[in-house]
């Protein structure tokens, strides 16, 4: 199941000792993600009505523009009966004509406009367009005074959005003379309407902004209230960059405060990784005195259909979606989602004891294939002796193994260890090493003076992802891809070493209206063929 | 296994920009995908459309789904005293003395045998004058007629611009101002003088032409805004699909009606006759009474 991104402000009303807001394994933290998967979709649509409500920022993705078969009164679906409720219509088998070829048309599953048109990922490309002789980095300067820059720079794909990027520099945020100076970055030139215009980015610290507007050209640049010595980074695409912004960023930390995600490709041996990047604290006040770092808060190992490892170059995130595309240097892009995942195997943990007494200190409960489980078993409420306690885990593929010393042993030996403890520590740090994908299982059972046993289970998830749909443009990029981005008319591009790539996504799916024997697509087919049994 | 093959029909969903379409009076065209709507809809606030000549290019360019595209840059030789384009009704006129009404040269661009009814062809005669530097861009087809260049001129005009809050030393928006077109309205600029040593008291000012500077004595109280004409010496030519005539204009009633002497108009031209047929089938009453 989906660990939603609102949980966390939900269970942010609860007291931060309290297990319901610190253990998304607790019961109290799965009921409230339960509650918080409507609500996250709520504020996402609210989002993006937000974003509708306004041309220049409204999503080009909303559903505009379908093509549709009106079934003759005669047709008749194919039935299944195996339903005790009675009958029900089974979708034909239709492929759709296009440019000399046939293509199969899977039906949207469920059979909602939702799935038929947002969520379907595209199963095959053309190439749109080709820019060459361009370049999306632009210019680059440090600050000095009030930084005034003037010249002619184009936008690589003739207009769209500008990237600033301001590196370096802790004061962004001053207040002189009871006044609150804030750097700034202003922008002129000719607009996509081509007129000319002007438009200021406020950094509150370093970061990378997308501008509002659209630009065409770019004729001069001005830093005001700026330290001197940032540098100033301005592209017209996206591409190649260590991390990007969330398109939502909705998230909150366990601490209440609203937090930046940001995603990034990292690496596993040969392959890649995916990255959910954040600010190592969660106080703004950090950032705008300069402590910007960042750090991995979750990742993924990156796999094909096959579940082999995927080497990506670069990545890009779908607007509006919960998608995010990786593409490899050979042509190959995934489309994978962006989501966390509460542990699926919650059915072993069921049995553990309620406020037991021992518990199994690890943070956090994720890791990459090949590292090492790190975790210190011991006594959080001390109120009994322990007399004997033994520690056990079960791998992935459902092989339970004791833990004796600090070393796996069979789970039919006896790896008891008897005696009372007298330390909170219960057991020194263990360590497994991630051999397989998916879940462990980590457990200490402990035996009290009382002769009562508490048990306390944890789960531990290897993390992996697997794409939910792949396209490859290898026919049409034969050279090797660097970078992907999505542009201000949410139309994706590649990067190779000096040719931009415009791909045109197609996805072959339809939905049907049964009642009224109407067959809506996403591609425009010049023909289409529907086969029915009868 | 039974297998009927049918023929997809468009069918289009209303969503947030139809609504935006809604308040701006332009409705979605058959088939058009939301990118190409969305810059239709935000053409609406730039290209207004009106019942000018201007609003009516842009107006209808815009509800028939085609595009303002910039065709062609031109500029003049940096000696030539006051160079100057003027596209109007017919003709594109080339001054070397835009003040004094030198003509360097002048193209009729209606006549398919008159040498520039092609963009092309227009380039290269602009080009073979020696006095202007013509190119045509990359939006533009070279095929296409050059009619679709609109009326419009290299001289533009500031309606007004305002003054005060600038200092004593006044940097225009633009410069190479035409002289004759500017006029001043100020409560403390009284005085216009024609070189700088003439400064010396207060509500006297003077223009730089050339560089777009007006110096004075005293900065200009709140209020003060001046009006100017100005010569854009990168004149960059704007085009559209959309050819409107005015049958007013003296050019194109010679394209019309067969011309007895200068003032006086014979019968239609068979161009003439065409045109009025036409006009004659969208409005089946009497024409021109």
């Amino acid at each position: 199941m989906k660990k939603s991104i609102v949980t966390q402000e939900l269970v942010n009303i609860y007291p931060p000792n309290a297990r319901v807001r610190a253990d998304d394994q607790s019961v109290g933290y799965q009921f409230m993600n339960a509650l918080a998967q409507p609500m996250e979709y709520m504020e996402k649509q609210l989002a993006k009505s937000r974003a509708n409500a306004h041309l220049v920022t409204a999503n080009l993705d909303e559903v505009d523009l379908t093509y549709r078969v009106l079934l003759p009164e005669t047709f008749d679906f194919d039935e299944d009966d195996s339903d005790i409720a009675g009958p029900s219509a089974v979708p034909p088998t239709v492929s759709g004509y296009v440019n000399g070829e046939w293509h199969d048309v899977d039906i949207a599953e469920p059979n909602d406009i939702q799935h038929f048109w947002y969520d379907s990922v595209p199963n095959r490309t053309t190439l749109a367009e080709t820019a060459s002789g361009v370049d999306h980095d632009l210019f680059s300067f440090t600050t000095d005074g009030s930084t005034v820059a003037s010249g002619l720079w184009e936008h690589h794909l003739g207009a769209g959005a500008i990237y600033v990027t301001a590196v370096g520099g802790v004061k962004y945020l001053e207040v002189i003379e009871d006044e609150l100076r804030r750097a700034k970055v202003v922008l002129w030139g000719v607009n996509r309407q081509g007129q000319e215009d002007t438009e200021t980015i406020i950094f509150p610290w370093p970061m990378r902004q997308r501008s509002i507007k659209e630009w065409k050209k770019i004729t001069r640049i001005e830093t005001l209230d700026m330290e001197d010595g940032v540098q100033i980074f301005l592209k017209s695409g996206d591409f190649t960059e260590e991390d990007y912004r969330d398109f939502w960023n909705i998230r909150y930390s366990p601490d209440r405060n609203k937090v930046d995600d940001f995603w990034g490709l990292g690496s596993l041996g040969e392959g890649s990784t995916l990255e959910r990047i954040g600010y190592v604290s969660d106080e703004w006040q950090q950032y705008v005195i300069g402590f910007t770092d960042k750090e991995a808060k979750e990742a993924w190992e990156l796999l094909d259909e096959w579940e082999l490892p995927v080497s990506g170059v670069d990545l890009a995130l779908q607007p509006f979606s919960d998608n995010v595309w990786v593409t490899t240097a050979s042509g190959l892009i995934h489309c994978y989602d962006i989501e966390s995942k509460m542990a699926d195997s919650l059915d072993l943990i069921r049995d553990r004891t309620p406020g037991s007494h021992v518990q199994i200190d690890i943070s956090p409960k994720w890791l990459l294939l090949g590292e090492d489980i790190d975790f210190v078993p011991w006594h959080a409420r001390p109120i009994q002796e322990i007399v004997k306690y033994r520690l056990w885990y079960q791998t992935p593929g459902g092989v339970r193994y004791g833990l004796l010393d600090g070393s796996p042993v069979g789970f039919d030996t006896n790896f008891w260890v008897v005696g009372r403890q007298l330390k909170r520590t219960v057991a020194d740090l263990q360590t497994i090493t991630a051999v397989e994908r998916g879940e462990y299982l980590l457990a200490l059972e402990a035996v009290f003076d009382d002769e009562s046993t508490h048990t306390e289970k944890v789960l531990v998830s290897v993390n992996y992802k697997i794409p939910r749909g792949t396209i490859d443009v290898s026919s049409f990029v034969t050279d090797p891809i660097i970078g992907i981005d999505f542009d201000a008319d949410q139309a994706m591009w590649v990067q190779t070493a000096d040719k931009y790539y415009k791909i045109a996504l197609h996805t072959d799916i339809m939905l049907i209206d049964y009642t009224n024997k109407i067959l809506y697509f996403k591609e425009p087919y010049e023909e289409v063929a529907v086969e029915t049994s009868g | 296994m039974a297998r009927q093959t049918f023929t997809p029909e468009p069918y289009s969903v209303f969503n947030e920009f139809d609504q935006q379409g809604l308040l701006l009076g332009l409705p979605r065209l058959r088939e058009e995908r939301n990118p190409e709507y969305k810059w239709r809809l935000l053409d609406v606030f730039i290209h207004r459309a009106s019942s000018t000549y201007e609003g009516l290019i842009f107006g209808i360019t815009r509800e028939l789904g085609l595009k303002v595209i910039e065709a062609v840059e031109i500029t003049p030789d940096p000696f030539l005293p006051m160079p100057a384009v003027v596209f109007k009704d017919t003709l594109c006129t080339l001054y070397s003395d835009f003040e004094n009404d030198v003509v360097v040269d002048e193209f009729d661009r209606f006549e398919i045998d008159g040498g520039s009814y092609t963009l092309s062809e227009l380039v290269a005669n602009i080009n073979a004058t020696g006095s202007f530097t013509a190119t045509l861009l990359d939006d533009a087809n070279g095929e296409d007629r050059s009619m679709t260049i609109f009326n419009q001129t290299s001289v533009e005009i500031v309606p007004q611009e305002e003054l005060a809050g600038k200092g004593a030393r006044i940097k225009l928006e633009h410069e190479n101002l035409i002289p004759g077109t500017i006029g001043i309205t100020s409560s403390n600029l009284v005085e216009r003088v024609y070189s700088e040593i003439e400064l010396n008291s207060t509500g006297r000012y003077y223009i730089d032409l050339e560089a777009g500077l007006i110096l004075t004595t005293v900065a200009p109280e709140p209020g003060s805004i001046i009006r100017y004409q100005w010569r854009n010496d990168q004149f960059v030519v704007k085009a559209s699909p959309v050819i409107i005539h005015n049958l007013q204009s003296d050019n194109f009633k010679s394209k019309m009606f067969e011309q007895l002497d200068s003032e006086t108009y014979g019968i239609p031209t068979p161009l003439g006759a065409d045109i009025i047929n036409e006009l004659l089938t969208v409005f089946p009453s009497s024409w021109g009474t």
